[in-house]
């Protein structure tokens, strides 16, 4: 279509010089027909005025004849009208005359003419004075004969001429108006071109009123786009480091107020770019990939703050000339917020070691002693009292596992740790041999074989830790306590529950449950922190799993835990 | 006081741990070869007879140095810094003993060179075990360069 555009005012251009080549050859066509019609038209008149005169001619022959018969002068009358008619005739004659030859044929026919009057006018007269002799009038009749037969011979020559001519013009004619229906055909094409053409025009020219309104709409949209976004926006000249545009965003970025502040301007002219150790390497980047993503780097505003942004640059031409395109997001309050977490962080990592040491060392003098009292003086105690001793060395050291597992989970929070194939068969038994403490004939602990799954293995062993201790803590008083550990599979998850007919909870307070410090039973009932279920519900979370329970009072309480079987490296 | 026969020096500023120490030594036979400190600068001290210890023979060696990492006043790093840092000193190994598992310690006291790490643990017969076991290693099978 474009292409096309361009041959059109070439097109249009040629067609009306063929217009008008067409309008002057008509017009010359026209002028033309006209003389060739006023020709014809000249033809038939001589035509006619020969056919008049033969019958002149032929009127003359009779009424001379009859005079001559009858004697009577009325006879002449028609003779005489005729001459005068002749006359008449010759002289009409001599002025459509357009050759010498007709003219000759015309002065010929006149010596004619004048040799019948003249012998015609010595008849008449003899007649009338009665002296006109039989030989005078066969003489006379015979001249008069051949005269007449002379001037017809004329008339006749002239009419055929004239004929001849008259074919002649008609064919002519006949070809000027073919020629001229062609060329009204090829008028009516050219024009028919012509309109086709200004309407292609007039298309295009209203379609070009809509790609510009389209053109504008969209321009209007995009420096709405870029003006109003929320990220800083620049473009920059490479050659001398110019700012070219920026948007409002950028503006309030280096706490200016107007464009004017910064358009024209280079970046070392805002002195707003602070030394950066990695610039060149950057610059690099840019040069090589034409991109840079999401780059921390500092800058220093018009008010001498300095600002951390987070910008990726775009290196792209315009006219030819290498420019950058610059979105920055002002990442300064989050890097604010995350040395402040570092710092937390950090107090955190040396509260742990601090309890992690504090701790341990008051246990270790517990179990050390403990041990030198029974290894030293197990001959002064009875097996009761070495019992006692026995259990006191087992739960210090459970406590100081337990200080190591929190102090492990606690960091787990913090850090990566890698993720291990479980096998929960193992680690359940290992967590009810460790929370039965021999205790074994009270309960009837029912294990189904579970799966194994993908966890961080401290984590999950705290689940079972602490929902099997719940199982037997909220059971215990009952006579026949029952305690079933199983799994189930559903919707791309492993489901785990621990089941126990212990004493249940009323499900009002189901949404206090796994609270941190929430306990739904006094110290005295039951003991513990209330952390118990809040750790579960934390570790797996982590794992991308939900934790509930199902329980009815004194009937007993199940709970559910669900780890997607697709777990991978992503915990 | 004769300090002759001294080829442990063991710095630790809980009465506890050094007494449960002490006793597991005692058990291999080791309680006159050690010499108990109850904090870094005390160790330092000693290492270079000073204050109390001005009566000790600098030239007598020592085999092994125990040393806790928490302890007031000069602290193990500190302790161990300047032993790794000292010509005469260096090479006498260095072993420490705490009760942090976190990971930051095991670095840092390899970094300043400690020949060996060990985490105090709670159970009594591991503990005793690991303090035997460390100190006849040192003590017995573990030849120090100077003495070859």
């Amino acid at each position: 279509m474009k292409r096309l555009e361009k041959y059109i005012p070439l097109l249009f251009l040629t067609l009306c010089c063929f217009l008008i080549a067409i309008a002057v050859y008509i017009s010359i066509t026209l002028k033309e027909f006209e003389k060739t019609s006023a020709e014809l038209e000249t033809t038939y008149t001589l035509i006619n005025l020969n056919n008049g005169l033969l019958s002149d001619v032929l009127s003359i022959e009779a009424s001379v004849g009859e005079f001559l018969l009858v004697g009577d002068d009325s006879f002449l009358k028609p003779y005489y009208t005729s001459i005068a008619d002749i006359y008449k005739r010759l002289v009409a004659f001599e002025k459509l005359a357009r050759s010498g030859e007709e003219r000759s044929i015309i002065d010929n026919f006149k010596k004619l003419l004048q040799a019948r009057e003249i012998s015609t006018g010595k008849v008449i007269s003899r007649h009338q004075r009665n002296i006109l002799s039989i030989q005078d009038e066969i003489a006379f009749s015979y001249i008069g004969k051949r005269l007449s037969e002379k001037m017809k011979s004329t008339v006749q020559k002239i009419n055929g001429t004239e004929l001849s001519l008259l074919q002649q013009r008609k064919l002519a004619n006949n070809s000027s108006a073919n020629k001229f229906r062609i060329i009204i055909i090829i008028l009516l094409i050219t024009i028919f071109n012509i309109i086709l053409i200004a309407i292609i025009i007039i298309n295009i020219q209203r379609q070009k009123r809509h790609l510009t309104a389209e053109l504008e709409k969209s321009n209007n949209l995009f420096s709405s786009i870029f003006e109003n976004n929320p990220a800083s926006i620049a473009i920059s000249r490479i050659s001398d480091n110019v700012i070219l545009k920026a948007n409002n965003s950028f503006i309030q970025l280096m706490d200016c107020s107007s464009n004017d502040e910064i358009i024209g301007k280079s970046a070392h002219d805002l002195n707003m770019v602070l030394e950066s150790n990695d610039a060149d390497e950057v610059a690099k980047k840019i040069r090589e990939n034409h991109f840079s993503e999401n780059q921390e780097t500092l800058i220093k505003t018009k008010k001498g703050k300095t600002k951390c942004t987070s910008t990726s640059v775009i290196y792209f031409d315009i006219d030819n000339d290498p420019c950058l395109f610059s979105v920055s997001i002002d990442i300064t309050a989050t890097k604010n917020a995350e040395e402040k977490l570092m710092a937390a962080n950090r107090e955190l990592e040396a509260f742990s070691y601090s309890v992690s040491h504090d701790l341990r060392a008051p246990l270790r003098a517990i179990n050390g002693y403990t041990s030198i009292l029974i290894e030293d003086y197990n001959t002064v105690l009875d097996a009761e009292g070495v019992g006692y001793l026995q259990s006191m060395l087992k739960s210090s050291k459970m406590m100081g596992n337990l200080i190591d597992d929190l102090l492990a989970f606690s960091r787990l929070g913090r850090t990566d740790v890698p993720l291990a194939e479980i096998n929960m068969n193992t680690v359940v038994k290992t967590v009810i041999e460790e929370q039965l403490n021999n205790n074994t004939e009270k309960y009837a602990i029912k294990i189904h074989e579970l799966p194994s799954i993908i966890g961080q293995t401290v984590l999950i062993k705290q689940v079972w830790v602490n929902l099997i201790s719940n199982a037997i803590k909220y059971s215990q008083h009952k006579t026949d306590s029952k305690i079933e550990i199983g799994s189930t599979k559903k919707d791309g998850l492993t489901i785990f529950y621990v089941k126990d007919n212990g004493v249940g909870f009323d499900m009002q307070y189901y949404n206090k449950l796994f609270g941190v410090f929430q306990r739904l039973h006094s110290k005295e009932e039951f003991e513990g922190t209330g952390i118990g279920l809040a750790i579960v519900q934390k570790a797996i979370n982590r794992h991308n799993g939900t934790v509930w329970a199902e329980s009815k009072l004194n009937e007993g309480t199940t709970f559910f835990f669900s780890i997607p079987i697709s777990n991978n490296k992503t915990i | 006081m004769d300090y002759s026969e001294i080829e442990i020096l063991f710095a630790e500023d809980s009465m506890d741990d050094a007494a449960l120490t002490i006793r597991a030594l005692k058990k291999g036979g080791l309680t006159n070869k050690l010499h108990h400190v109850i904090d870094g600068a005390e160790a330092l001290d000693f290492l270079y007879c000073k204050g109390a210890y001005t009566d000790r023979n600098i030239n007598h060696p020592l085999k092994l140095i125990m040393l806790d990492l928490k302890m007031p006043k000069v602290s193990g790093w500190e302790v161990l810094e300047k032993v790794k840092g000292d010509p005469l000193l260096k090479s006498i190994p260095v072993v420490i003993l705490t009760s942090s598992k976190e990971d930051p310690d095991i670095k840092k006291c390899y970094e300043l060179g400690a020949n060996s790490y060990i985490v105090k643990p709670v159970g009594s017969d591991n503990f005793f075990q690991a303090i035997k076991a460390l100190s006849f290693y040192w003590m017995i099978s573990n030849q120090p360069p100077h003495h070859l």
